[in-house]
């Protein structure tokens, strides 16, 4: 999607592990469509705003997203059910050390930023109104209104006078934890037409559930909302502001809601097929980092750390006492 | 996507202020740059908040509270 001058896109992506230790970042597995809600309006909570757009994910279907900003530099708040991703905090609108990101140099962002380099993988759950694990539910319980992604941008005061900070390097590696990188959304483009094959020839049928539901008769006549879970733990940084809190305006010139379905439902609805998620165990493609261990890193906070799994929820939540679902083998920092 | 004054309004409303001057006299009345404002006024980049304080345009963005909960009302 393209807000005046930056683009933002939402990336289909592998679920990671669960782990005790960090992934390298996921590929892009396609760009997720947006919907406006206008269009579908009669099917979207009443609560949305009618301005705003949706997407749909699968339950524990994981996601990114990357931002480019050609013309100058854009200083961005980004957050999930009310939730910002890097404070723990409540999404607001002003900026405050930490709590933001600048694009570029910040090329992308997989999930809830952690204090060690690392964040937790963005992972769809049902929305459940202040009862479900969505990250935003758990910390704002009924607070929480809604799952939908918000960002807000703002310029800088003078675009003139900013220098232009570069994303650091990329590369890519064979396995979740290697260290051999290149480019994260350019070099996977050629390997993935054969990937994508491989990987939707694996999608599995309609469950039972759907079947009888649609055998019975039963039609579902409104979108039901996700939000967003925590995943696994992912090796990214959060650059700090290259330029400091005071060159940037201090409203922001735009928002974008947006809101999150659930693709079953969604494809019942509308007929339209939405791809099935993928998790590490079967994807055998590329894996992604930066060459960024120069670059520093913003606080992060120990927030999400205690939270349930949006993919195993009934795990131990306890620092340090997190399922590993795989052995991993590299260091934290290592590949960076 | 929600915001109540795209760059492209920002330049109609720039093009009624400007009135009959020419582009010229118009970006020393503003104080910026020629090329700058005509890369505005023909949508390419966005205003700042600068030229439009400058230009007597108020920026309103609309928030949505429920997306944006930690924002005061007013804000």
């Amino acid at each position: 999607m393209r807000i005046e001058n930056v683009e933002v896109v939402f990336h289909r992506t592998v679920r990671v592990p669960d782990g005790r230790q960090p992934s390298n970042l996921p590929p892009s597995l396609g760009r997720m469509d947006l919907y406006p809600v206008a269009k579908y309006a009669k099917r979207c909570p009443e609560n949305w705003d009618k301005d705003a757009y949706f997407l749909a994910l699968h339950e524990t279907e994981a996601m990114w997203m990357s931002f480019r900003s050609p013309a100058h530099p854009v200083a961005m708040l980004v957050g999930a059910g009310g939730i910002n991703a890097l404070t723990g905090e409540k999404l607001g609108i002003t900026l405050e050390k930490d709590n933001y990101l600048v694009a570029p140099p910040q090329p992308w962002l997989d999930g809830w930023k952690d204090k060690d380099g690392t964040v937790y993988q963005f992972v769809a759950t049902a929305y459940k109104k202040g009862e479900g694990i969505t990250v935003a539910e758990q910390l704002m319980g009924e607070e929480s209104k809604t799952g939908a992604i918000g960002i807000a941008f703002f310029n800088p005061k003078d675009p003139e006078k900013l220098k232009r900070k570069h994303t650091p390097v990329q590369g890519h590696t064979l396995s979740a934890n290697g260290n051999d990188f290149m480019e994260k959304m350019g070099a996977f483009t050629a390997m993935f037409s054969s990937e994508s094959a491989k990987l939707s020839s694996q999608a599995p049928a309609a469950s039972a559930k759907e079947s009888l539901f649609r055998f019975f008769g039963g039609e579902r006549t409104t979108f039901d909302e996700m939000g967003i879970g925590r995943g696994g733990k992912i090796m990214q940084k959060i650059y700090p502001d290259p330029h400091g809190l005071d060159v940037w305006e201090q409203s922001p010139w735009s928002t974008l809601a947006c809101y999150l379905v659930n693709a079953e439902v969604f494809e019942e609805i509308t007929g339209e097929h939405i791809p099935r998620p993928v998790s590490s165990e079967k994807y055998s493609g590329l894996w992604f980092g930066l060459k960024d261990q120069a670059e520093g890193d913003i606080a992060g906070t120990n927030k999400f750390t205690g939270l349930k799994s949006a993919v195993f929820p009934a795990a131990p939540v306890q620092p340090g006492d997190e399922p590993a679902s795989e052995p991993v083998a590299t260091k934290l920092g290592e590949t960076k | 996507m929600t915001h109540s004054r795209a760059t492209e309004d920002v330049a109609e409303l720039l093009a009624t202020i400007q009135g009959d001057r020419t582009l010229t006299k118009f970006a020393e009345d503003l104080r910026v740059s020629k090329a700058y404002l005509s890369m505005v006024m023909s949508g390419n980049k966005p205003p700042s908040e600068k030229l439009l304080k400058r230009a007597g345009i108020r920026r309103t963005v609309t928030i949505n509270y429920e997306v944006f909960p930690g924002a005061k009302r007013g804000e």
